[in-house]
């Protein structure tokens, strides 16, 4: 069966365009009217950049017809979190007090991908200040729940959040790629529940110049996509030092590196299926079966440290600094979920002891999370213990917190990559999604990992609309 | 951990979490209606509960936080 031109990765649309088959401007304009009625049914979208998006188009059409070729995302349509500025567009941050923001520049984010030639198609929907203020449930954003492509006529639920558009867009076949943001989780949840793939770089390896903060030592942005392999092609185009970010690094990501799909050591936890749904479970250990194939399998276990209350201290911490004034006016009382209105508040007053200990624990837990991976390549782990969640239901109703593992704490306080990739469906015909968590700056092996799993496997090739 | 000290932990907890809320309420430009002042103290308390159980990490006076100051001068 031949792959819809709405779902084929970077890498085959770049070759349609170079063989002619279709056109950036033609590419753009079918996929800027699938985001206008598609993309809209699962509240993906805020706004279209469409004046933009064709100048990008008819540039990189004139500069491919020249032998100007700009690399793989060239003329490739792709779509913005909201957070990211864009010059000459609202930039909403998701928070109806925002709905008119606009800044007069690109985020530096947005700026790589220009030069790469990519077009930008669309800024895409995300949950309310990237959920920093406590949402519990899906209704948290000015556009609305974000919803799953996946059974929406039969079962509609969530995308996850933040970046909820930008896993809805990419699974709906809206985009080419999205770029997402994570604090703690933005990136990977969606990408479970919309069944993508999703990378969180680690933090220092993408600019967030021009990126709405909301902690700023927690942030990182970051490709969401329909295989590693296009994780990979953007993740080159935006990694790099850029002075007006002193927090990025310039620690080089190389890739293509050589092709490797076996031989890798992974470490998985040994509390890894605790709580989980049942098919999570099951498509967790079919997982394994395939990682065997791949390497080495160990069981490991995380040092006793107290990560989701340091990761907790930090965001409260920081986003309080972030929001003083957006709460303390009372234009926190505009947001769209009730809870997001007061839950954000009690940080206003959090002591700055408590949050420098968190800093210093923070240290400690680097080290231990960097000597745990001493001999692995990468943390395996169901990237979430349930499918998504119904899109009427708080998220409490649907799954117990406490049986999220501390992984997703763990490697945010410390800063480390993680991708996350489908690897089966579970309840209610939804998709199920397996994470890797690699060392500090190895985002080239998490990707080779992520590749040569989606080599043995194919559910990064079902999709939810043709 | 015995009742007595879970009790102590209690009283301190409730004691401070007034206080926090207190001083929150007082730095908004606006007043919270009932359901937003219990949010409010809920949260602060477990605020408390989430220090105490980062006060269970020993740390020595030579862990430092986990950001570097570097001092600042221009090029040239």
């Amino acid at each position: 069966m031949t792959t819809s031109v709405y779902n084929r990765t970077i890498g085959e649309l770049g070759a349609m365009l170079r063989s002619g088959e279709t056109t950036p401007t033609e590419l753009t304009r079918m996929y800027m009217e699938r985001l206008d009625t598609v993309a809209r049914e699962y509240n993906a979208v805020v706004t279209i950049t469409e004046e933009r998006a064709l100048r990008e188009a008819a540039t990189a059409e004139a500069e491919l017809a020249a032998g100007q070729d700009r690399g793989p995302l060239h003329g490739i349509p792709w779509g913005a979190k909201d957070l990211l500025a864009v010059e000459g567009y609202p930039t909403t941050w998701g928070a109806e007090p925002f709905r008119n923001q606009s800044f007069d520049t690109d985020a530096t984010v947005v700026r790589h991908l220009r030069d790469a030639g990519a077009v930008l198609v669309a800024k895409l929907s995300m949950v309310e200040l990237a959920g920093g203020m406590g949402y519990r449930q899906p209704n948290a954003s000015l556009t609305g729940p974000g919803i799953t492509p996946w059974a929406a006529d039969t079962s509609p639920s969530w995308s996850g959040g933040s970046s909820s558009g930008s896993g809805s867009a990419v699974a709906a076949g809206t985009v080419g790629f999205a770029i997402g943001s994570e604090t703690w989780g933005s990136i990977v949840t969606p990408a479970a529940f919309c069944g993508i793939t999703g990378l969180r770089p680690t933090y220092g390896r993408v600019s967030r110049h021009g990126a709405m903060a909301l902690s700023w030592t927690l942030d990182k942005l970051g490709p969401m996509c329909r295989s590693a392999e296009d994780c990979a092609l953007v993740l080159a185009a935006i990694a790099g030092h850029d002075p007006d970010d002193p927090t990025s690094s310039r620690r080089d990501f190389v890739w293509p590196t050589a092709h490797r799909s076996r031989g890798f050591r992974f470490g998985v936890l040994s509390d890894a299926t605790l709580g989980v749904q049942p098919e999570v479970r099951a498509n967790f250990e079919a997982s394994l079966a395939v990682l065997e194939e791949m390497g080495t399998v160990d069981i490991v276990k995380l040092p006793d440290l107290p990560y989701n209350e340091t990761a907790t201290a930090i965001l409260q911490g920081e986003l309080a600094a972030s929001f003083e004034e957006f709460m303390t006016s009372g234009d926190v009382r505009q947001l769209t979920a009730p809870e997001d209105r007061v839950n954000g508040l009690a940080a206003l007053a959090l002591p700055a002891h408590v949050y420098i200990r968190a800093m210093r624990i923070r240290g400690l837990i680097c080290r231990a999370m960097d000597e745990l991976m001493e001999n692995v390549d990468a943390l395996v782990i169901p990237t979430l213990p349930t499918v998504a969640s119904p899109i009427d239901q708080a998220f409490d109703r649907y799954f117990d917190r406490s049986n999220r593992s501390p992984l997703g704490a763990a490697a945010n306080v410390a800063g480390l990559p993680g991708i996350a990739v489908p690897n089966g469906f579970g309840e209610r015909g939804l998709p199920t999604s397996l994470s890797f968590v690699g060392r500090a700056w190895d985002e080239a092996t998490l990707l080779a990992i992520g590749r040569a799993y989606q080599e043995r496997t194919h559910w990064h090739t079902r999709f939810p609309l043709e | 951990m015995s009742a007595e000290r879970q009790s102590e932990h209690e009283d301190v907890d409730d004691r401070l979490t007034e206080a926090i809320a207190t001083a929150v309420e007082a730095s908004l430009s606006y007043e919270l209606d009932d359901e937003a002042r219990q949010v409010l103290r809920d949260t602060a308390k477990r605020h408390q509960q989430l220090a105490r159980k980062l006060r269970e990490t020993p740390l020595t006076n030579a862990d430092e936080p986990d950001f570097v100051f570097v001092p600042f001068r221009a090029e040239g």
